[in-house]
């Protein structure tokens, strides 16, 4: 609650009152004028009601800063309001005195165009008073010496971090764990899921219908992608010496595979297999004979 | 049909022969020897690509030799016009001025090989001349239209320099049936050979050693179209052609994958139809010169780079590392695309 302290009217000399009615300001002053100290701030609104015509030269309002030995100007704020301006001022107490002392809120002077001319007004300065932290001499007894301790900082309540933490960390683990499952579950699987493995049985299944020659193709295909995924690119007859050398396991079918190749070349590439005699039980015993070799290759 | 197949083997014979002939001059290049040979019968242009001093021109000058017929040669400076491969001027003996064919018409119809030494330091203008040259086998000159129904142009390229030279546009590479990297023979012998073996100092006596003419050049025209006619395609091998050249132009969608390479963003341009076209007629030479008359994947991995590694264009910000990343892309399509 902000008593109005203080309130003036000036009269804007003899002459001037015969002409122009007085402008005012007036000043809502800090709610105590006592009891202050270093670093406590202090707010003043002034009220300016003009009269008819005139306007407010903005040069002349307070300036942020320094404003005697004991106050800053912190902020000054003007806003307009119903018949004239309200401005605010903030100061804070930048000095204390060794001994209670009565300092004063600086007077104000604003100025005030009119159309031919331009006016002042002024704003007495408000007294305040301010004291010291500590008394001059300080008493050697506990907790009035002249240095306390470092107060500790205010811990932050980490539990609900915490919490979230553990959520993450079980959330993050049963991830963990169900990839694991399906990685690792496919490894369990593996021994079916191995190329050959693989293709031995789409073999069996291709070539349990009729032996027509699309069936056959079809199954030659099938082995060839098991070459493929063995030797981690695609196979050709050309390459078998590489494949070879890189997994040697399969030595023991070299010639078998050999005569596949030659045998595939010249079905899709060449005259067709029939003079080969390549047919569909030569294609299933190779392919056992690989996946054999696969297994115990591991 | 059994004339053909008799007259398509003895063809292979003297193809073969040529090969031989050519390696009695150049030494350690079998490789570059059977793919230049592929481009004679299949009737394409070659460029060759190497550092300076491996020997491109003189196994150019030796296949030139082995063919036989008029052979003309041209050097690619900075300030070669296309008109010096159309006429050239001089003041006679008589003090005359006189305009004679140049090294493109000078021999007419009978020209088998045209060598352009430095492709690449030859101007724009000069290549462009140079591409219907290669393209339609004839130039428009003197009021007439010049035929030469036998010519290949053989080109090269030194990688070293790039001062004074001006890159091949993807036009006129496009033109060439086969780029042929050449590296210097890598076995110790080839190279002691050739550092002191006087025999390999003397560039001029080493051609002399190829015999001139061992395949009759003005037939070599229906001999190719023969050898496309009779080496076969089954649909197992159309389907891995095809599927070759989708790589290369949606390398992603055959699981071709480089390392430290966005391949959605890796090609701009992939193999052109033309290309393509030309890989397969450089794959069926390359199965009838393995004496077989139908086409293996083999065959079209074989030419597969030589073919296709120079019309595979990158966006510009791969494009400078097109050195680094070209031969994995290759062997990466290769490795991916399976077949039957």
């Amino acid at each position: 609650m902000r008593t109005r302290s203080r309130s003036i009217t000036l009269a804007l000399g003899l002459l001037a009152a015969s002409t122009h009615s007085a402008a005012s300001i007036e000043a809502d002053n800090p709610a105590r004028p006592f009891g202050y100290t270093i670093g406590d701030m202090v707010r003043q609104t002034l009220h300016v009601t003009p009269a008819p015509g005139q306007t407010l030269v903005e040069t002349s309002l307070p300036k942020e800063g320094r404003a005697g030995a004991w106050l800053e100007r912190r902020a000054v704020a003007v806003t307009p309001e119903a018949g004239g301006w309200r401005i605010d001022l903030t100061y804070q107490f930048i000095n204390v005195p060794t001994e209670l002392r009565t300092v004063a809120l600086p007077a104000i002077k604003l100025q005030l165009r009119e159309p031919e001319r331009t006016v002042a007004e002024t704003l007495p300065e408000s007294p305040v008073t301010i004291a010291p932290l500590t008394p001059a001499v300080v008493l050697a007894r506990a907790g009035l010496e002249e240095m306390r301790p470092d107060v500790a900082p205010p811990l932050i309540d980490t539990r609900p971090h915490q919490r979230r933490l553990v959520a993450y960390a079980l959330a993050a683990g049963l991830l963990a764990m169900a990839w694991a499952a399906w990685y690792f579950g496919f490894g369990l699987r593996g021994r079916q899921n191995r190329p050959f493995a693989r293709a031995e049985r789409a073999l069996r299944r291709q070539l349990a219908g009729d032996g027509a020659p699309a069936t056959r193709r079809e199954a030659m295909r099938t082995l060839h992608r098991a070459f493929d995924a063995t030797a981690g690119s695609t196979l050709f007859a050309e390459s078998l010496g590489g494949f070879f050398a890189r997994c040697p396991w399969f030595a023991p079918a070299h010639d078998a595979v050999k005569r596949f190749f030659a045998a595939s070349r010249a079905e899709f590439f060449g005259e067709g297999a029939a003079e080969s005699g390549y047919d569909a039980a030569a294609l299933l015993v190779l392919a056992r004979q690989l996946k054999a070799l696969e297994r115990e290759a591991g | 049909m059994n004339l053909n197949d008799a007259l398509l083997s003895d063809w292979r014979a003297k193809a073969l022969r040529l090969e031989a002939e050519v390696r009695k001059a150049v030494v350690g290049q079998d490789r570059a020897i059977r793919l230049i040979n592929i481009a004679v019968f299949a009737r394409g242009h070659v460029l060759l690509e190497g550092d300076v001093g491996v020997g491109k021109t003189t196994l150019l000058r030796a296949v030139a030799r082995a063919i036989g017929g008029a052979y003309e040669r041209i050097e690619g400076t900075i300030d070669l016009m296309p008109n010096d491969l159309i006429y050239h001027t001089y003041i006679s003996e008589e003090g005359k001025p006189r305009v004679e064919a140049g090294p493109l018409l000078k021999s007419g119809d009978a020209l088998s090989v045209f060598f352009f030494n430095e492709i690449n330091r030859a101007r724009p203008q000069v290549q462009s001349l140079l591409l219907r040259a290669m393209a339609e086998r004839s130039v428009s000159a003197f009021n007439t239209e010049h035929r030469f129904a036998h010519m290949l142009v053989f080109a090269d390229r030194n990688r070293v320099e790039k001062e004074e030279t001006f890159e091949l546009s993807s036009a006129a590479r496009d033109r060439f049936m086969l780029e042929i990297p050449m590296e210097t023979p890598p076995e110790r012998e080839i190279q002691t050979a050739l550092m002191f073996d006087p025999a390999f100092h003397d560039t001029d006596r080493l051609i002399e050693r190829v015999a001139p003419a061992v395949v009759p050049y003005t037939e070599l025209n229906d001999i190719a179209e023969a050898i496309q006619a009779s080496v076969r395609a089954s649909e197992a091998l159309q389907h891995y052609a095809l599927d070759l050249w989708h790589a290369t132009r949606t390398p992603q969608q055959f699981d071709v994958a480089i390392p430290g390479v966005d391949m959605n963003r890796l090609v701009l341009a992939g193999a052109s139809p033309r290309g393509t076209a030309m890989l397969l007629r450089a794959a069926r030479v390359g199965a009838w010169l393995a004496g077989r008359d139908f086409l293996t994947p083999e065959d079209m991995q074989d030419v597969f780079r030589q073919t296709i590694a120079h019309r595979v264009f990158f966006t510009p910000v791969y494009e400078m590392r097109r050195a680094d990343l070209i031969e994995p892309l290759i062997a990466q399509i290769l490795g991916q695309v399976a077949a039957p």
